[in-house]
């Protein structure tokens, strides 16, 4: 990436907020005990917050930073090469790369002032509620519904797999509004309090044991008339801007947490006596080429968002990319555990997705787990099957698959 | 150095250049009879296409690597038979790196003459030189030269009491033996050269020699990367529209998620590569540490990129794809040769691995 001298004086303001915060010997947040982590991720948020680096490219007057995407990037790989969370909630990644940015282009002026602050309070915290057990890829098969009632919503129907919504308060869902539509004409994005008699959430054991995600209930379930994003039955471009946000994003913690990941992985190597072993050499050679084919591709993304370049095809080929990158990294690394890869012995990881940051035990339990979590990566955020369908039909041009007949128009 | 707009500029002068004056056809009969003399003059001499990236002081149009391998990688894409690669990507870079010969360099720029590289192997181990009456003679075999057939000049590695020297001999000098090899790629001829006591003149020697040859195969590993990212493309475009024309099963083939898939798999190491070549090449030119790495790395990728579209390419095509009269194979045997070339994916993994896991010294030490 080029360096630019905004850039750099921007980098040593995050490095000096780094050393206040942190001061020396910092081991990262992955070496702290759960109980530890916890506190510790509430007093970051608060320093995050201060220092007007919890939303950086928000405007000013919602709390925000006011920064630009450059700064933001850098700011990320600061964090995260230091080890410290850039979203340090569950709910956070919810609130300022999806529902906040897609209120920042749709909302209104009042859903803006009243909405925004309370993300970084986390007075609100946000639950996403698109997938439905009869809609997931084919999101637009949807069929929770809400009808006008005076100047309230009124919601029926079932959500799931929300990530982080028994911690939530509130969940932008998409619904149907418009009687007599199909598919994706129909579909407007309500913002719906969760704290209400009418709504239910019941947590979901995920592949590992835990509760990562849930299924939210809708029963007569209310919101005001105004709580609605974009124009009624635009919902379906609404939510389309907003799996645009959540490409772009993440671009500047990438490649910093993959290689903090990769270096652990080769201290294993070694660890295991592993390192003059020639297939385990050529995978690891392997590995460190995926890893920078995609820290490149990043920058090419941030180089094109910069420049003002309509998104290209490279955020599709980078979500591929990097969950399949994942994937097959933890993959080597139960292959190197070998007959170890059977039980959960040591300490535990503490990503609940992604690679486990800075500090973080290199563990059979801790690999085991993140061999598991990796699987998600390829099945959300439109699954490595329906990146393909776009890229070959968007990039490549090649001819749509037959669609459902539903659709037939 | 120029914008990338400029290196667009120059990509579109090689493509609708090449695809004027030598079409897959044209490429066709170069298997049959060589690359045409005429094609490869006006490319390098009238078009200047043979100047670019070399230093202004060799009448080249500036030292950059980010403007050669725009040109390398659109002579991938249409199979270019000529000898970029040996005469101007190679030798003139080794000459240029070695110090002087301004004059030859010049003449290899101009397509007046034509030389190639010559070593036991193509990652440069020497061949032998010694004093013989007071001049200098080298023997030893090289037994794979690209366009060593067709070479005017070879400028040749060779080894003299333990330092690395690099040394020109003439191809008509006595004791040169050259004997063509049907090689795979027939875009891109070998022979086997034998040299015996054949008089050479030195151009470095020392350390001068080992810096410009390390300098060389690092620019030259980018710049047959990119070559092979064209191929890999080229392969691609191909394909792609033969998916979207041919039908069975009553609609085109790429509607089929089988075939689709597998072309996005492509795209996507095509893309990766290109990115990887580029970040590389941007290296070489702002003297960064990591470009013998990255020069690596990205021959590493293009070339497994280019066998992928080869192999795709074949059989998206089905029993088309399998015959002598389609062009799937010449993209296929391109990416088998070029792949092979300075050094296999699996050997720069090697190297790559021996910087992540002994240690960064030895490494640094080899790049000197
Ligand atoms: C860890 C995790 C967290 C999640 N968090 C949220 C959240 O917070 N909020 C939310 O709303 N949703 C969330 N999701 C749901 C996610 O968006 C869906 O899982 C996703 O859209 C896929 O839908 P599905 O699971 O119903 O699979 P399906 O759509 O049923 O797909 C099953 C399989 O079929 C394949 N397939 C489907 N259609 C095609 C096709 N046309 N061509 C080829 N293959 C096809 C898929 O690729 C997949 O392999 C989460 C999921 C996971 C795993």
């Amino acid at each position: 990436m080029m360096k630019t001298e905004a850039g750099e004086a921007f980098r040593s303001r995050v490095r000096s907020f780094l050393d206040r915060e942190l001061g020396e010997g910092w081991p990262g947040i992955g070496a702290l005990t759960p109980e530890e982590r916890a506190v510790f991720r509430g007093r970051w948020r608060e320093a995050l917050r201060e220092e007007r680096l919890l939303a950086p490219t928000w405007p000013e007057e919602f709390g925000g930073g006011g920064l630009g995407l450059a700064e933001q990037a850098i700011l990320q790989a600061e964090l995260v090469e230091a080890g410290v969370p850039v979203l340090p909630l569950d709910t956070d990644q919810f609130a300022f790369t999806l529902i906040g940015p897609t209120l920042l282009h749709w909302g209104t002026p009042e859903q803006k002032a009243r909405f925004l602050p309370r993300m970084l309070t986390a007075e609100d915290r946000w639950a996403q509620g698109y997938s439905e057990p009869g809609a997931g890829s084919d999101l637009f098969a949807l069929s929770t519904r809400a009808v006008l009632d005076g100047d309230e919503w009124v919601v029926n129907g079932q959500k799931v797999w929300q990530t982080a919504a028994q911690d939530a308060n509130w969940i932008f869902a998409l619904v149907r509004t418009e009687p007599g539509e199909s598919r994706g004409r129909g579909i407007s994005m309500l913002l719906i309090p969760i704290d209400q008699p009418g709504v239910e959430v019941r947590p979901i054991r995920t592949i590992t044991g835990e509760d990562e995600f849930c299924e939210v209930f809708f029963t007569d379930a209310r919101t005001a008339a105004d709580n609605i994003v974009g124009p009624r039955g635009a919902g379906s471009k609404v939510a389309l801007t907003l799996l645009g946000f959540e490409r772009g994003s993440a671009s500047g913690a990438l490649y910093a947490g993959y290689r903090i990941e990769l270096d652990r992985l080769v201290a294993l190597v070694r660890d295991r006596g592993l390192d003059q072993t020639d297939w385990v050499r050529d995978r690891i050679a392997q590995a460190h080429l995926r890893l920078e084919m995609l820290r490149y591709l990043g920058e090419r993304n941030l180089a094109g968002a910069l420049s003002g370049a309509p998104p290209g095809p490279e955020s599709s080929i980078i979500k591929l990319y990097e969950s399949e990158y994942h994937a097959q990294i933890t993959e080597l690394a139960l292959e190197l555990l070998g007959d170890d890869a059977v039980a959960w012995s040591g300490e535990p990881g503490v990503a609940h997705l992604g690679p486990d940051p800075l500090g973080s035990p290199s563990s059979p339990a801790a690999w085991i787990r993140q061999f598991l979590t990796s699987r998600a990566a390829t099945i959300y955020g439109g699954s490595s099957e329906i990146q393909r369908n776009t890229l070959g039909e968007q990039v490549l041009g090649l001819p749509r698959e037959p669609r459902p007949v539903q659709e037939a128009r | 150095m120029n914008t990338q707009a400029e290196r667009d500029e120059l990509r579109s002068v090689v493509r609708s250049f090449l695809e004027s004056a030598q079409d897959l056809a044209a490429v066709r009969t170069a298997l049959e009879h060589g690359h045409d003399a005429k094609t490869w003059t006006r490319l390098t001499g009238e078009l200047g296409l043979g100047a670019v990236g070399l230093p202004e002081s060799h009448g080249g149009t500036g030292a950059s690597l980010g403007d050669l391998v725009a040109v390398t990688e659109e002579l991938g894409r249409l199979l270019d038979p000529g000898p970029y690669l040996p005469s101007l990507v190679l030798a003139a870079r080794l000459l240029t790196a070695a110090g002087g010969q301004e004059d030859l360099v010049a003449e290899l720029a101009e397509g007046r003459r034509v030389a190639t590289f010559v070593a036991a192997a193509d990652d440069g181990t020497p061949l032998a030189a010694r004093e013989q009456d007071g001049a200098l003679v080298v023997s030893g075999v090289a037994p794979a030269v690209v366009h060593g057939a067709t070479a005017d000049i070879l400028v040749v590695v060779a080894d003299l009491d333990g330092a690395p020297t690099v040394v020109l001999v003439e191809s008509g000098a006595p004791g040169v033996e050259v004997q063509p090899l049907p090689a795979v790629d027939g875009t891109r001829p070998l022979a086997a050269v034998r040299l015996t006591d054949a008089p050479a003149t030195v151009v470095a020697a020392g350390a001068a020699a080992r810096a410009a040859l390390a300098e060389t195969l690092c620019s030259a590993r980018i710049a047959l990367a990119a070559e092979l990212v064209g191929v890999a493309q080229g392969a691609l475009d191909l394909t792609t529209a033969y998916a979207k024309e041919r039908q069975q099963f009553g609609r085109a083939i790429g509607s089929f998620q089988a075939i689709k898939h597998r072309l996005v798999d492509v795209m996507m190491e095509v893309e990766a590569s290109r990115t990887l070549v580029r970040r590389a090449a941007e290296a070489v030119d702002e003297a960064d540490p990591r470009a013998e790495e990255l020069s690596r790395l990205c021959k590493a990728a293009a070339s497994e990129a280019a066998l992928l579209a080869g192999k795709a390419s074949v059989q998206v095509h089905g029993a088309i794809g399998f015959t002598w009269e389609h062009d799937a194979h010449l993209f296929l045997k391109r990416a088998m040769g070029a792949s092979r070339l300075l050094g296999s994916a699996r050997d720069h993994r090697q190297h790559i691995a021996a910087l992540l896991l002994d240690g960064h010294a030895a490494t640094l030490e080899e790049s000197r």
